[in-house]
C-alpha cells in the first residue's frame, strides 16, 4: 500500500545543507497500524509531511497504492491526498465557521461525488464516531475529544487507503486520549490502515508496529502488541 | 458551484467584516453611478458639435466711429471691405458669438397665451452671409429672403416676422415630427413669428446651459455703436485673415478692434469651467473605483492572514490551488455583488432625489449594468493576487504546531 525506497530529505539554507531524514526504506501493508515515535526535532513531522504528500522529498521513490508519487504535479498530489489519505491533526484543524456536517463534507467537495452521495458518506462517518446527532453543531460547541472525533469522521468520509494521524491525542487529556485511541483501534480492526506519529510510547505500543526516528534515521522497533 | 453554500455559511458566521465591506462598496457604488453619469454628461456636452465650421472662424468686436445715421452705410462698407480681403471667405455681423457666454434668449410660446410655453431658445441675428460664414446647414425650409433682412438702428417693432430655428427647437415645437415646424407660428413677447427654415445645429452662447441646442435666428439686425463680427477665413489662412482684417479696419480714424479671437479660443474659454468640473468628476469616479479595489484587497488580505492555517488544512485535505483560488474569488464576488446590488438600490433612490432637487436626467440602466460589471472586474483585479498567494500556501502548514 505504502512503499518508500531510499527516501531522504535535506534542506539547503544559504551554503549549509541539513539532512533532516537520512535515506530509508519503509513498507506499510493494507490493514496495518504503524506508530512513528521519536523525540522533538528528530524528523517526525518531516516524515509525516512526506508520507502525507504535503512536502517534497529530496531523494528516493515513494509509491502509494503502487503509484509512484515522484515528480507528480501539485494538482495530482492534491487529488491523491484527497482520495488516498485521511488526515487527523493534533489541533483537529476544523473550520470554526462550518458546522460538523459541513466540516466533514469539505474534502468530499473536491471530488466528483453527487450531493446525495456526499450526504450519505458524511452521515455514515459521523455515525462511526458517534456524533451523527450533532451534525448541526459547531466545533466550538464540542469538547476537544469530540472535535477530534469529527476530524476522524472527516478523514474517514472519503474512504482513504490509510489514515495519517499527527499526534492525534496531543491536545487531549488522558481520558479523552484513551477514547480516541480506542476509536482508532476500532477503525483499524475494520480494515483501515493507520500511520500515527506520536511521542507517547504507551500509545505507540497500541499499534502493531513501531518505527523510531532519531536524528533523521528511521529504525524499526520490535515491541509486543498490547490488547 | 460546490463552494457557494459553504462560502455563504462562512460569511454569515463571521459577518462583521464582509458586511462593512458590502456597505463600503454600496456607498461607493451609489456615488460612483451618479458621479460617472454627471461626468459622462459633461463629456458629452464638451465634445458636442456647435454646428459651426470652427477651424476657419474668428470673431471680434469693433465700433462705427460715425454719426448714427451713417451706421448702416459704414457697416455695409466694412462688410464689403473685409470680404474683399484675399484671406477672407465671407463675413457676417451678429449680436453674439456662440459659446461666448454673452447673449439674449427668448421664451417661445405656442400662442399669445403665456401659459402656452414651449421652451427657451438662445437668440441670434445675422446678416445675409450668416449661414455660409458660420457653415450652418439648413435642413428644412429656407434662409431669409433679401426683403426680410434689414440693418436698422430702430427698435424691433417693425422687424420681419420670419425666423429660423434649430432642429432641437423644432423638436420642441413639433414633437411628433420636427420637420412640420416649418410654417408654424410661435410667439415671443406676445408677438407672432413664422418659422421659415430649420438649421441642423447652432449652439447657443451659454456653454453650460442644458438647452443650448435650442436657438432662434432673426433677420433684422439692430445696430448700436459697436458690432460683433464673425469672419470665415480661407482654408489655412486663419491667422493671416485675423491680421489682415485688423489692419484694414484700423485704417479708419477712431476705429477699434478688440476681442479678436479664433472660435477655437472662444470654445476653450467657454468650456473651461465645465472642463474643470469634468476633470474633478472623472477623478472622483476613478478614486471611488480605487477605493473599492482597496477595500476588496484589504478584506481579502485580512481574510488570508486570518485563515492561513485553514487554507493549509484545505490544501492538505485535497484542495488544489485552483480550488483555493476559486473559493477566494467567488467569496469576493459574492461580497462585491451584494455591495453592487445594495449600491444600485441606493443609487436609484439617490437619483430620484437628484431628479427632484436638480432636475437631473434619470441615470440610464446601462450605468448600473456596466458600473456593476466594472466594479466586479476591478474587484477581481484586486483579489486575484491575494487569491494566488492563498493558493500557494503550503499544505504542510496544517501539521505545524499552533
Amino acid at each position: 500500500m505504502l512503499k518508500m525506497r531510499g527516501v531522504a530529505k535535506s534542506f539547503v539554507t544559504d551554503t549549509v545543507k541539513t539532512q533532516a531524514l537520512q535515506p530509508f526504506d519503509l513498507d506499510i501493508e493494507q490493514g496495518e497500524f504503524v506508530a512513528v515515535v521519536g523525540p522533538s526535532g528528530s524528523g517526525k513531522t518531516t516524515f509525516l509531511n512526506i508520507a502525507g504528500l504535503l512536502e517534497e522529498y529530496s531523494e528516493g521513490q515513494y509509491f502509494l497504492d503502487d503509484k509512484d508519487t515522484t515528480g507528480l504535479s501539485d494538482k495530482h498530489k492534491s487529488a491523491l491526498r484527497n482520495q488516498k489519505i485521511g488526515f487527523i491533526f493534533q489541533s483537529f484543524n476544523l473550520i470554526p465557521e462550518l458546522n460538523l456536517f459541513d466540516n466533514v463534507e469539505m474534502p468530499l467537495r473536491y471530488r466528483d461525488f453527487s450531493a446525495k452521495e456526499r450526504t450519505e458518506r458524511v452521515l455514515n462517518a459521523l455515525e462511526k464516531v458517534g456524533l451523527a446527532g450533532r451534525k448541526s453543531h459547531y466545533p466550538q460547541q464540542l469538547s476537544g475529544g469530540q472535535q477530534q472525533r469529527v476530524a476522524i469522521a472527516r478523514a474517514l468520509a472519503g474512504s482513504p487507503s490509510f489514515l495519517l494521524a499527527d499526534e492525534p491525542t496531543g491536545n487531549l487529556d488522558s481520558k479523552m486520549a484513551d477514547g480516541i485511541m480506542s476509536l482508532l483501534r476500532d477503525i483499524n480492526q475494520q480494515g483501515t490502515s493507520i500511520l500515527m506519529v506520536t511521542h507517547d510510547m504507551d500509545q505507540a505500543k497500541q499499534a502493531g508496529r513501531i518505527v523510531e526516528i532519531r536524528d533523521g534515521h528511521l529504525s524499526e522497533q520490535k515491541i509486543a502488541m498490547t490488547a | 458551484m460546490k463552494d457557494f453554500n459553504p462560502i455563504l455559511k462562512t460569511l454569515w458566521k463571521s459577518k462583521t467584516g464582509p458586511l462593512l465591506l458590502i456597505v463600503q462598496i454600496a456607498v461607493a457604488f451609489t456615488i460612483l453611478i451618479n458621479v460617472s453619469f454627471m461626468a459622462s454628461s459633461k463629456l458629452h456636452e464638451l465634445t458636442e458639435s456647435s454646428g459651426l465650421d470652427e477651424e476657419v472662424l474668428f470673431s471680434f468686436r469693433s465700433n462705427l466711429p460715425v454719426e448714427s445715421e451713417e451706421y448702416v452705410a459704414l457697416l455695409r462698407q466694412d462688410l464689403a471691405d473685409i470680404k474683399n480681403l484675399n484671406s477672407v471667405e465671407s463675413v457676417t455681423v451678429t449680436n453674439s458669438v456662440p459659446l461666448s457666454g454673452w447673449g439674449v434668449f427668448y421664451s417661445l410660446n405656442a400662442s399669445d397665451d403665456p401659459d402656452s410655453y414651449i421652451a427657451q431658445a438662445g437668440a441670434y441675428v445675422g446678416s445675409r452671409d450668416y449661414i455660409s460664414t458660420l457653415g450652418l446647414d439648413i435642413i428644412m425650409g429656407r434662409w431669409f429672403e433679401e426683403s426680410e433682412m434689414e440693418f436698422t438702428t430702430e427698435g424691433n417693432s417693425d422687424r420681419s416676422n420670419s425666423i429660423l430655428v434649430t432642429k432641437a427647437m423644432a423638436e420642441q415645437i413639433a414633437p411628433d415630427d420636427w420637420s412640420t415646424a416649418v410654417g408654424k407660428a410661435v410667439y415671443m413677447n406676445g408677438r407672432a413669428y413664422q418659422i421659415v427654415g430649420i438649421i441642423d445645429r447652432l449652439i447657443a452662447t451659454w456653454p453650460e446651459w442644458r438647452g443650448n441646442e435650442r436657438s432662434v435666428v432673426f433677420p433684422t439686425y439692430i445696430m448700436a455703436g459697436e458690432n460683433i463680427f464673425m469672419v470665415r477665413a480661407k482654408s489655412g489662412q486663419l491667422e493671416q485673415a485675423m491680421v489682415d482684417v485688423k489692419a484694414l479696419l484700423m485704417q479708419q480714424p477712431g476705429k477699434f478692434v478688440t476681442d479678436l479671437h479664433t472660435f477655437k479660443y472662444t470654445r476653450e474659454t467657454g468650456y473651461k469651467a465645465m472642463e474643470s468640473s469634468f476633470i474633478i468628476l472623472a477623478g472622483v469616479t476613478v478614486a471611488l473605483i480605487m477605493l473599492t479595489m482597496l477595500g476588496v484587497f484589504g478584506q481579502a488580505r485580512f481574510t488570508l492572514m486570518k485563515r492561513r492555517r485553514q487554507i493549509g488544512t484545505r490544501r492538505a485535505l485535497g484542495a488544489s490551488k485552483f480550488h483555493i483560488m476559486r473559493f477566494y474569488i467567488l467569496e469576493s464576488l459574492i461580497v462585491v455583488g451584494a455591495g453592487v446590488l445594495l449600491g444600485s438600490l441606493c443609487a436609484m433612490i439617490a437619483n430620484v432625489k437628484l431628479i427632484e432637487l436638480f432636475r437631473q436626467d434619470a441615470v440610464p440602466y446601462e450605468y448600473f449594468l456596466y458600473g456593476g460589471v466594472g466594479v466586479c472586474i476591478a474587484s477581481l483585479i484586486a483579489v486575484i493576487p491575494t487569491a494566488y498567494n492563498a493558493a500557494n500556501t503550503s499544505p504542510a502548514i496544517a501539521t505545524r504546531s499552533v
